[in-house]
């Protein structure tokens, strides 16, 4: 309203006309300002001007219409109520001195009383009079039809900043719905994932701080990630969302607490909060949780928004964590698998473990991206898994094979292949399975490939291979050294194992490499234990 | 579709886009920015149904519900409450003003418009016969 009237009043000043505001007591809304230089003079002298706007005022109100007058000193009053909401506030009086004044009978008698110099206030008036009394009608149609005119462009204004202003806050909703299902795409670890959640959150609906809490399966706090300016242990926050704020959740609806008490929980500084739980299928996992709304109280709109990312965000942190569980499971399968395969001779017990490992490392070395590598570990892993189909008694045999057992044992990359030749995702798998025994000198089996001819998965593991089997004792021969074994990779440079490889092989700090095979031995010895103690 | 539509709200940009989506459905709609006005109108204009915001300048769409049970020829008109607080209003009021509908804003037009549907072809034959 008052940019309205100061509109107006600035409108009426360029053409000479004065505007006073009135509220509904007929009182002056800030200093009244009288018209022209002589009303100033009049209105030091005793605010004459002012008590007949003031008498107009209570007239308009009164009658709840327009109305002009004159001020004692012959000055036009126009004046038109003011309505906000229907309901009647006040009035806008317009003044002006009109040309009559100079010469009017008022003047001069007021002149008289206050012993002013006549013909100095006639001069002085004559500057400001640009209209005539007669005008005054029209000056009170023009005043009725500016105000209304000038409320509701005010109206018009106001809506169209508060459309913006809820504009963009849809906008920002809406983009932040964008950016948590784009962080789903680059992001796996459930705490960057969280953490990158709870801030984009805490920008948008204007809070505090936004807690993200994760509980474990047995309902203890998990993990807590915290952002914003509000000092809160992110610790205790996770207990009191776990124990207080979770068991409130009612068909998996947000929890909206807009008087927090905090009841020496040590979240003093919360004052309110707004959780939505992380669930899927009816399983809990924990709770997105905004703290301290910047302006007021927390609404159904906060609500919608929160359950909306807290929907989202569970269904992906499941999706991480049934996507770590089933990694572990198939890997858990692979080593219980290999070691069955390891176990069928007790010489090559957690070989095949070891063999993944080296193979694994020198793929890195290779400069093989971390997915390949892997994929390395894996053939590694199954590389021998085509032993299954060789009898005990030959694989333990000890001293020399006759050719007939030594042509069984050949078969075993064959066989290994075979069994996993179902099995369409690991095809870049089987091939380093099938060639570990191809030799770069075409002596190798079971196709005699030569150089490049074998695959670098080959390669790789065909050398890991033959160095777990240098530092192992066999059945034939015990354990050689570290320096004997290497001596001997030198060697074989070249004819059977790769010279490239060779040379990456011995750049590595082997006795660390040893220690750490060493140390997954001693893992995987409990699982070989319990196979072994099998009747 | 036919019916006159009331929309109360002082959230103007509320008024522009649930009118939008009844008038573009058929309907003839008028809107009050708060309680009074829309009480004036509901009076003068006797529509079909009232959809009004829960907080309102001068008098709440609850308030507004219950003075439009109070008068026979506003008494029947159902009423659609709008809200971003539901969880501020009893249960109790919502029976006491006869309040057919709460929706919790934001809400999308087009589950309005087809509240408005669902409520009108329950009602409108009844106010027909009387």
């Amino acid at each position: 309203m008052n940019r309205t009237l100061a509109q107006l009043r600035m409108h009426l000043r360029e053409v000479g006309l004065s505007l006073s505001v009135w509220d509904s007591q007929a009182r002056p809304v800030g200093r009244f300002q009288p018209c022209c230089r002589f009303c100033q003079f009049v209105a030091d002298a005793g605010d004459l001007c002012a008590a007949a706007a003031s008498g107009l005022t209570a007239r308009i109100v009164g009658e709840g219409r327009p109305g002009k007058s004159l001020t004692p000193c012959g000055c036009c009053l126009v004046g038109v109520p003011v309505h906000l909401r229907r309901r009647l506030v006040g009035a806008v009086v317009a003044c002006y001195p009109p040309r009559e004044i100079s010469q009017g009978e008022a003047m001069a008698c007021l002149c008289d009383r206050l012993q002013l110099d006549r013909q100095a206030m006639a001069l002085a008036a004559t500057k400001d009079c640009r209209h005539s009394q007669a005008e005054a009608d029209d000056f009170l149609r023009i005043l009725g039809w500016m105000l209304s005119r000038e409320q509701a462009l005010q109206t018009a204004q106001e809506e169209l900043g508060n459309l913006s202003a809820n504009l963009s806050g849809t906008y920002e909703e809406l983009n932040l719905l964008y950016a948590i299902s784009g962080a789903m795409n680059v992001m796996r670890q459930p705490r960057e994932f969280l953490q990158h959640v709870c801030s984009q959150l805490a920008e948008v609906i204007s809070v505090s701080a936004v807690a993200g809490v994760i509980h474990t399966a047995g309902g203890q706090v998990g993990e807590v990630v915290l952002v914003g300016d509000v000092v809160l242990d992110p610790r205790q926050v996770g207990e009191v969302v776990i124990r207080c704020i979770l068991p409130r959740v009612k068909d998996h609806q947000p929890v909206l607490d807009n008087s927090f008490q905090a009841q020496g929980q040590g979240l003093e500084a919360v004052r309110n909060l707004l959780a939505a739980p992380l669930a899927t299928e009816g399983r809990s996992i924990g709770m997105l949780v905004a703290i301290n709304k910047r302006a007021g109280d927390f609404d159904s709109i906060d609500s919608k928004l929160i359950g909306s990312i807290g929907n989202q965000a569970a269904v992906f942190l499941e999706y991480i964590r049934l996507y770590a569980d089933m990694k572990d499971l198939l890997m858990g399968v692979l080593h219980a698998l290999t070691a069955s395969i390891d176990a069928k001779d007790t010489y090559t017990r957690g070989h095949s473990q070891r063999v993944a490992m080296i193979s694994k490392r020198l793929a890195e070395e290779c400069g093989l991206p971390v997915e390949k590598a892997q994929r390395v570990y894996l053939a590694g892993l199954l590389h021998d898994i085509g032993k299954i189909g060789i009898p005990e008694a030959v694989l333990r045999k000890p001293g020399r094979l006759t050719s007939e057992e030594y042509e069984s044992v050949m078969l075993h990359p064959t066989i290994g292949a075979r069994i996993l030749a179902g099995i369409r995702q690991w095809e870049d798998v089987i091939v380093g399975i099938l060639t570990h025994h191809e030799r770069p000198d075409g002596k190798g089996y079971p196709r005699g490939l030569k150089g490049e001819e074998v695959p670098l998965e080959g390669r790789i593991i065909g050398l890991a291979d033959s160095l777990d089997a240098m530092t192992t004792d066999r059945t034939y021969r015990a354990a050689l050294s570290l320096p004997q074994a290497v001596e001997e990779i030198r060697r074989n440079a070249g004819t059977q194992l790769d010279a490239d490889l060779v040379g990456k092989l011995l750049s590595l700090d082997l006795e660390e490499l040893m220690t750490t095979l060493d140390r997954s031995d001693e893992r995987a010895g409990g699982l070989l234990a319990r196979m072994e103690d099998r009747p | 579709m036919t019916g006159k539509i009331l929309i109360a709200d002082d959230e103007t940009h509320i008024l522009h886009v649930v009118s939008l989506k009844l008038r573009n459905a058929g309907y003839e709609v008028i809107t009050a920015v708060d309680g009074e006005e829309a009480l004036d109108l509901c009076m003068i204009e006797t529509p079909d149904l009232v959809i009004t915001d829960y907080q309102m300048p001068l008098m709440s769409g609850v308030q507004l519900c219950k003075c439009m049970r109070a008068n026979p020829a506003t008494r029947d008109i159902p009423a659609i409450l709008l809200t971003a607080r539901e969880f501020d209003i009893e249960p109790e009021e919502i029976a006491e003003a006869r309040i057919s509908a709460v929706m919790a804003k934001p809400f999308a037009p087009r589950e309005i418009l087809e509240k408005v549907q669902a409520l009108l072809a329950v009602t409108k034959p009844v106010r027909g016969k009387s």
